[in-house]
């Protein structure tokens, strides 16, 4: 992953980089009313960090659904509350993600059964755009951060969905990123995007993200904190 | 150039102006069994669109043709004797037998069609939308409906997996008997009691998951394949035995030893407080500047 993040950031500097050699006076505002982003990306819950467990035995969920990560995707809208040299924006967001696995014997070998985890997580952000070096300088890569408070509601079925929980874990979380404004390529397809949808500017954005989701620490929770960094990308719309 | 087109135009236009497409012809029941052909029981509806554009107007009739073999059922001579006098048309969609006709039964429409009973046979139906100015029909609607004389192909291969309370079943299609299996009936029974046995059937896939069962006990497991006109083929010939058995899912890996989460929204009250603070705080922020 983390390669395909090197690899992400160096095109983006390369497609900046004209950009970057030129004086640009042409930027206009990112910030209008809100946004709206479609992001997705890789997460694994750090459930099994609870167990200590001998060397090479499966913690239950590495059992259940494997060691590889899951495709999140997450949808987010936000409104501007402020306009400086950025724009700040409070938002919600809402994602999904599906895990689905096999039940295992008694001896521990794995059974034709299905066991399912789904998450359904809820955030509250304020979102720091830093517009001005798009607006003022007409460099198309828009640095930003956010902070987070989150709510993932959970639901896991049991095999042959003979049982079943479900429940709700919250947390903060912060996350930052380069957005590319779209419109730099093809300022005249941004026009007219504009012109029919309202749609001001398109961005491409490509997020690190940290969640700590265990309750705030509470002896009574799981922990569906993502398993180290999660790198997102996705497009957020500006209107 | 242009008078070659306008010709070709004018040599083409009367086709495509005459031809139709054919209207549909339903059959209930949509397939025939092996003991229906003979049935003086069981009962036949034959229902029809017609293909015509224009209305039904006084004196249409419709004419109902049956064969084993093929119907002309656009011509003004299907080739076909009428398997029953003209009926009056009062829709352009319709249905025989109507409120005021005699019930028709299976062995009457087999006979009407030709068939003979013991041998596997596609039925034509053909409806003609007769008018009163031409002996060309008005509109037409084709069908056909099965007579399957034998039993759909025995199942092999079956195979077992346990499961919790389960059986994961497959089998694969024996050799054809020229009756497709549409369904699979699987029973699972305990030969040391018989009374614990469980049957189910499963449409299209043959694979399939026959769940009740009780873990720990060794069930025998056969499948017979089912047609459309309800024949079924005698069971598998050698049963597959298996025994279902308790499985954890991830909630019950989790919880098997010491564990913190409880399921349920514990935290997640003082967690929504914590958002909706949050939100509210920002709202009153935002009033104040």
């Amino acid at each position: 992953m983390s390669r395909v993040a090197v690899a992400a950031t160096l095109a983006l500097l390369a497609i900046a980089a004209p950009a970057l050699a030129e004086d640009r006076s042409n930027g206009e505002r990112l910030a209008g009313a809100g946004s709206f982003e479609f992001q997705m990306g890789q997460y694994r819950p750090m459930i099994d960090s609870e167990f200590v467990l001998p060397a090479g035995t499966p913690g239950p969920w590495e059992s259940s659904f494997g060691t590889s990560r899951r495709w999140m995707f997450r949808l987010h809208g936000a409104k501007a509350l402020f306009r400086g040299y950025g724009t700040l924006e409070l938002g919600a967001g809402v994602g999904y993600l599906q895990a689905n696995g096999h039940g295992i014997f008694a001896d521990g070998t794995v059974s034709e059964e299905k066991t399912s985890f789904k998450l359904l997580p809820l955030s509250l952000d304020l979102t720091y755009r830093l517009d001005l070096v798009w607006e003022r300088l007409g460099v198309p890569l828009v640095p930003y951060g956010r902070i987070s408070l989150l709510r993932d509601q959970w639901w896991v079925t049991g095999a042959g969905g003979k049982s079943s929980m479900s429940g709700a874990t919250n947390g903060w979380g912060w996350g930052g990123g380069l957005a590319l404004v779209l419109d730099y390529i093809d300022p005249a397809t941004a026009r007219e995007f504009d012109r029919d949808s309202g749609v001001k500017h398109t961005m491409l954005t490509f997020e690190v993200q940290k969640a700590t989701v265990n309750d705030f620490g509470s002896k009574s929770s799981w922990d569906l904190s993502n398993d180290g960094l999660m790198m997102t990308f996705g497009f957020m719309f500006a209107f | 150039m242009l008078r070659r087109l306008v010709l070709l135009a004018a040599l083409f236009s009367p086709v495509a102006g005459l031809a139709q497409t054919a209207g549909q012809v339903l059959i209930s029941p949509t397939a025939f069994g092996a003991s229906d052909c003979a049935s003086t029981t069981m009962e036949v509806t034959i229902s029809w669109t017609s293909s015509s554009k224009a209305a039904i107007t006084t004196g249409d009739a419709y004419r109902v043709f049956l064969s084993k073999g093929s119907i002309a059922c656009s011509s003004a001579t299907p080739g076909v004797t009428q398997f029953k006098p003209d009926i009056t048309a009062t829709s352009l969609s319709q249905s025989y037998p109507g409120v005021a006709d005699p019930l028709l039964y299976a062995n009457e429409f087999m006979t009407g069609a030709g068939v003979s009973c013991g041998t596997t046979t596609t039925v034509n139906i053909c409806v003609q939308h007769i008018g009163t100015s031409s002996t060309m029909p008005k509109g037409y609607a084709e069908g056909t409906v099965i007579y399957e004389a034998v039993a759909p192909p025995v199942p092999t291969g079956v195979s077992v997996q346990p499961g919790d309370s389960s059986l994961f079943v497959s089998w694969s299609d024996g050799t054809s008997t020229g009756v497709p299996a549409v369904s699979y009936n699987v029973t699972a029974v305990d030969p040391a009691n018989t009374a614990d046995t469980h049957t189910q059937n499963f449409t299209g896939k043959t694979n399939n998951r026959i769940g009740g069962l009780t873990n720990g006990v060794t069930y025998s497991v056969t499948v017979t394949s089912v047609s459309a006109g309800g024949n079924e083929s005698t069971p598998s010939l050698t049963p597959a035995t298996g025994t279902p058995q308790p499985v954890s899912g991830f909630w019950e890996q989790y919880t098997a030893g010491v564990h913190r989460e409880q399921g349920g929204c514990s935290g997640g009250p003082a967690g929504l407080v914590a958002l909706l603070g949050v939100a509210m705080a920002l709202r009153g922020l935002r009033r104040r500047s």
